[in-house]
């Protein structure tokens, strides 16, 4: 069980690089990738999903190239797009009896498939229940369902979380867990925590780059001892918040808590306390140099 | 409480459990293959036909029926024009709601993986459609040669 993107490229016909040179070898896993709008993550989406053929590059599955058997590759994977939908008047077995159809599954062995995934995802009791009364979460486990039920090996999916309720988070991470432990999963998020929590390598977009690959942890050390909480007057906060990177603000009272991250080289703000980073005020700091970078390059042009 | 604009679909107005036990003699004696086809036509009629549109379909067939008698046609040219224009009508009207289920379905980025190729996916969906059409159209296709027989 293996895919090797290998030095993926995908150029759109207006000229646009979506995609450049992206490497990244993913095994049995959980794999999150982190970007902006427009960074390029749904281009290698699409990519792997084989909506899109690349500009240059390839992806290999235990060494086959995907867009020469694109059937055969197929059928081991499932793709949970992000803008999908589900007949709201159907109910959830039969949405799933339709869909494990399509993908070649009959009889017993489709009736059996369908009792699984639903039970895997928590819907045993809600196969025959319209699909109208579910939940948001309820619809996301639903779509999960769906893409499970040809047991692939390989499992993408864009945006899972976006408009889950916070206990629906924490379910759909356990349940990614138990997914990576059987196949490849790569998870395409704007939420950094749920890469934080849940994967177990990271690759970062930006602007059709590759900037970073490697495990969570590696990616917060960028501002170890970096990250400080302090407490300042309300009417500072302004002045403040323009001289250092400000990740969070609580007001109480006439002063502030301001979480923020330290410039490079500053390592120690007088009255400001340390406290543990996390992948979050790695991913902020990041974007922020990403855009110094942008003015900086403007500037030279 | 329901909500005005939701639509009830055909499986309301079909007795319960009837469907489930035509379904399982089906699959004990059909081959795999034409019990796919048959789910997928049966599912996608569910989804095609609303209340709404069973309504409407048969709002259609009155219109034209009773204009045919109002208009007192008796000429073969006539008869078929008419046929004509209500094929039209009916193929407008299912092939319409059919792309505006499938709209507010959403479900078309998960139906590409399956069935790839744009082109394949619309004459998955649009066969339905047809068919139907066809089918609804056969009894008074079926009357035009009756008409055709009546000596005037």
């Amino acid at each position: 069980m293996h895919l090797s993107i290998q030095n993926l490229g995908k150029v759109y016909q207006d000229g646009k690089t979506a995609l450049n040179g992206f490497n990244w070898e993913l095994e049995r896993g959980i794999y999150g990738l982190l970007g902006p709008n427009g960074a390029g993550k749904s281009t290698l989406l699409e990519i792997l999903s084989l909506g899109l053929m690349p500009t240059s590059g390839k992806v290999l599955w235990d060494g086959w190239d995907i867009q020469k058997k694109p059937n055969a590759f197929r059928r081991i994977l499932g793709y949970l797009p992000q803008n999908y939908g589900f007949y709201p008047e159907l109910k959830a077995w039969q949405i799933l009896d339709y869909m494990g159809r399509l993908n070649g599954l009959h009889g017993r062995r489709l009736k059996r498939r369908i009792g699984e995934v639903l039970e895997i995802m928590g819907l045993g009791n809600d196969a025959k229940r319209k699909v109208r009364t579910f939940s948001g979460g309820m619809r996301q486990r639903l779509a999960i369902a769906q893409s499970l039920l040809h047991s692939p090996q390989i499992l993408v999916i864009d945006e899972p979380t976006t408009g889950l309720d916070p206990g629906e988070r924490v379910a759909f991470r356990n349940m990614l867990f138990d997914l990576g432990r059987s196949c490849v999963v790569l998870l395409s998020t704007h939420i950094v925590k749920d890469v934080e929590y849940s994967c177990h390598q990271m690759s970062l977009l930006y602007d059709g780059i590759q900037r970073f690959t490697g495990e969570p942890s590696e990616f917060m050390k960028r501002v170890e001892g970096r990250v400080f909480e302090t407490l300042i007057p309300f009417e500072e906060f302004p002045k403040f918040s323009k001289e250092q990177c400000v990740i969070a603000i609580q007001e109480r009272g006439k002063v502030v808590t301001v979480r923020f991250i330290a410039s490079n080289g500053v390592h120690e703000i007088p009255g400001a306390q340390p406290v543990r980073a996390n992948v979050e005020d790695a991913y902020v700091d990041f974007m922020r140099q990403c855009g110094e970078e942008e003015l900086i390059d403007e500037e030279v042009v | 409480m329901k909500k005005s604009s939701e639509k009830v679909v055909m499986s309301s107005i079909i007795p319960r459990g009837l469907a489930k036990k035509v379904h399982r003699l089906l699959e004990r004696h059909l081959p795999p293959k034409v019990m796919d086809w048959l789910s997928q036509f049966w599912i996608q009629t569910r989804i095609l036909f609303s209340r709404t549109l069973i309504l409407m379909v048969v709002a259609m067939f009155a219109v034209f029926t009773w204009a045919t008698i109002k208009e007192e046609i008796y000429k073969e040219s006539d008869a078929f024009s008419f046929l004509i224009l209500q094929s039209l009508a009916l193929a407008i009207l299912l092939h319409m709601n059919l792309w505006e289920t499938e709209r507010e379905g959403r479900t078309f980025e998960l139906l590409i993986m399956r069935i790839p190729g744009v082109n394949r996916l619309i004459w998955f969906k649009m066969r339905v459609s047809l068919l139907w059409n066809f089918l609804l159209l056969l009894p008074f296709s079926l009357g035009f040669m009756w008409f055709l027989t009546i000596p005037l």
